[in-house]
């Protein structure tokens, strides 16, 4: 399966806050993961594994639903 | 009014210290992005796939011209994703200050339990308030980019309806959260008389009083239906609604917490 012909251009406009919005988020949960020593259910090094493997979304919104402790 | 200023300003914090409306503020844009993107993808993916598919004996399979409305379709597929996510992030807004035993001291000093309540309903109110109009800009200004918006009929008042059921979703967790104990249990609840609404719209005569109906807005968007239709469920949600928040005050009045 080629793309090649997509004009990227086009695409920019949904692009670019997607990749904007996905950084933030996964820097927002690294940064919670490494400020806390507790998790609702895992480890530490789990957590960081599943955020950065699934750092398209899903991994920051899984550790969000599931992995961090209520406060 | 003192107290209750102070405990929404205690429950506003909340959502900032916790990320809550960072994380759902995220998610309503990134969901706002995704129903153009997918209109505007759509023809293309099938373009490129078309010689697999072939292959598979798949023929035949005419993609549409995408217009304004393919994307709107697409906004109205995901929209229940959004209320999911704000009921899975809110239904432990009470329970674990039942948990945890937060909310003994306030009342034990007098603060009344029905304000409590009210600020709780309040900012869960105003946070799904943001977060949906996020989301429906955010569709309606790249739906206007790329497309037109004005070959959409009923395009604001069928974005109002989804509005109003979310507010719904809202008054069924606060009567959840006043019955139930655990995390658990409220979103059990919740989906539960959401799963029954759902069931009983397969009868066609029913269908039209559920407030599950109000989900179903898109057939609005290109004017095949009018939007009269939609009187009778909205009455039965704003009804029910009232019915659901004055019955959380009296079982959240007598909880045990």
């Amino acid at each position: 399966m080629m793309l090649a012909n997509v004009d990227v251009q086009e695409y920019l406009p949904f692009l670019i806050p997607l990749i904007i919005l996905q950084f933030v988020l996964l820097f927002i949960a690294l940064r919670h993961i490494l400020t806390h020593d507790t998790y609702k259910r895992g480890s530490r090094k789990l957590w960081l594994l599943i955020t950065i493997v699934g750092m398209e979304f899903i991994g920051p919104i899984l550790y969000f639903a599931l992995g961090k402790e209520d406060e | 009014m003192r107290q209750l200023k102070a405990f929404i300003k205690k429950e506003w914090m909340e959502q900032f210290r916790t990320n809550k409306l960072l994380i759902i503020m995220i998610v309503s844009v990134m969901m706002g992005i995704m129903a153009p993107a997918v209109a505007k993808l759509t023809p293309v993916l099938f373009e490129t796939m078309a010689d697999t598919l072939a292959e598979q004996g798949i023929a035949g399979i005419e993609v549409g011209d995408v217009t304004a409305l393919t994307s709107w379709q697409q906004f109205y597929k995901n929209i229940s994703m959004l209320v999911i996510v704000f009921v899975i992030m809110y239904s432990g807004s009470y329970t674990t200050e039942y948990q945890r035993g937060t909310l003994i001291n306030i009342v034990t000093k007098g603060m009344s339990r029905t304000k409590i309540l009210v600020s709780k309903l309040l900012v869960q109110l105003v946070v799904w308030t943001m977060a949906y109009v996020v989301n429906f800009v955010t569709t309606y200004v790249y739906t206007e980019y790329y497309w037109d918006n004005s070959e959409v009929k009923n395009c604001i008042f069928a974005g109002v309806m989804v509005y109003i059921f979310g507010i719904w979703v809202i008054g069924l967790m606060t009567l959840a959260s006043s019955i139930g104990d655990t995390n658990m249990s409220v979103l059990l609840i919740t989906g539960g008389v959401v799963a029954v609404c759902y069931i009983l719209s397969i009868v066609p005569d029913v269908a039209e009083y559920m407030p599950t109906k109000l989900l179903g807005a898109v057939e609005l968007l290109n004017g095949a239906v009018d939007v009269e239709t939609y009187a009778k469920a909205t009455i039965v949600v704003v009804m029910t609604y009232l019915m659901t928040i004055i019955g959380s005050v009296l079982c959240f009045n007598k909880k045990r917490i």
